[in-house]
């Protein structure tokens, strides 16, 4: 035995845990500093925790239960759209990056730019309209197939 | 960091006896009643004891069972099941020890006016305990009331498993001084 710890302590624990101690034990906790202040903590503390759950009241399983399903259901659909969610602040960081080339790019445009063309529209060069046009209905069915898509995607659980 | 440290698994959790994961669920709902059943009102008391709080340990409580379900664990006995819950209640209450804009913690609830004898022994006892940091409180019940050995309550507080013997003997050097004072106090031909 040492000034932090007896050999015996630990059986002492032990004992306690399993019931009241003998009286060879009880003899031995008397004399030894460790022992006494184990077995007393350990009677105080256990009586406490006995009294203290006898008086609390805890909520049904069946509670915690649906919680848990709903905070499962929440975090599955945080982890499927994920990937959208990337995507989107992808396509923001791009938009940031690429607005001041582009806005200096079209500052060097053609002389309807600043009336963004709306006027001179009718003026604008017939084959270029029409490669415009394509190109905007490909993109236009393309958007329009990628939100019917992620539509269906996100409330297939539903 | 909230997430992260309450979900933090143990390092050497062993693939035991426990059923297998079921759906989203950590385990099934007849297996959880019963590990509920086993466990609820002990990690309660634990709670209510170390915060000193009884709504913030309710809080805790609910928060720990629902990680607990949902976290992605490895299959476990029992005892480690309700070990890793501890921790996770564990690691719960630390966190709300680190928020830096909340007060120290008080348990408002309401004590009798004059109580009686055995009530005033209950009070005394946690007036002493009360009186010890959460980490000591968090020590001193996982070993002598919930019997946990020191590498259970290294993995649990997050402390060295070395330092524990040594943490544990002050602790309840502490508490006995306390508790012995305390007696003192109010039987005064108490000498030890």
């Amino acid at each position: 035995m040492n000034n932090h710890s007896c050999e015996q302590e630990q059986f002492v624990a032990a004992t306690l845990r399993a019931g009241a101690l003998d009286t060879q034990l009880l003899a031995h906790a008397a004399a030894c500093p460790v022992c006494s202040d184990l077995l007393l903590v350990t009677e105080v503390l256990q009586k406490d925790s006995a009294s203290l759950e006898r008086d609390l009241h805890v909520p049904d399983a069946a509670v915690l239960w649906k919680k848990a399903q709903a905070r499962a259901k929440e975090q599955a659909i945080a982890k499927a759209t994920l990937p959208i969610r990337i995507v989107r602040i992808c396509a923001y960081i791009l938009a940031f990056v690429a607005a001041p080339s582009i806005l200096i790019e079209l500052s060097h445009g053609p002389a309807w730019f600043p009336d963004l063309g709306l006027k001179h529209l009718s003026s604008i060069d017939a084959n270029w309209l029409a490669a415009l046009t394509g190109t905007t209905f490909l993109g236009i069915a393309a958007t329009i197939l990628c939100l019917a898509l992620s539509s269906w995607y996100m409330l297939r659980e539903e | 960091m909230i997430l992260e440290l309450a979900l933090r698994a143990p390092s050497d959790l062993e693939p035991l006896a426990r059923p297998a994961r079921h759906g989203p669920l950590a385990m099934e709902e007849s297996a959880f009643r019963a590990f509920h059943d086993q466990t609820a009102r002990p990690l309660l008391a634990y709670l209510v004891r170390a915060c000193g709080d009884r709504h913030l340990a309710e809080d805790i409580w609910q928060e720990a069972y629902c990680r607990f379900l949902t976290a992605d664990i490895p299959q476990m006995d029992d005892r480690h099941a309700r070990s890793y819950l501890f921790q996770i209640a564990t690691n719960l209450m630390r966190d709300k020890w680190r928020r830096p804009k909340e007060e120290p913690l008080e348990d408002h609830t309401p004590e009798p006016v004059a109580p009686a004898p055995h009530l005033a022994l209950k009070l005394e006892m946690r007036q002493a305990f009360e009186r010890l940091k959460p980490r000591e409180r968090q020590l001193l019940w996982l070993a002598y009331v919930e019997g946990s050995n020191h590498k259970e309550i290294a993995d649990c507080t997050g402390l060295r498993a070395a330092s524990i013997r040594l943490l544990l003997f002050r602790a309840r050097r502490k508490l006995a001084d306390l508790i012995r004072s305390g007696s003192r106090q109010h039987h005064p031909g108490i000498t030890k």
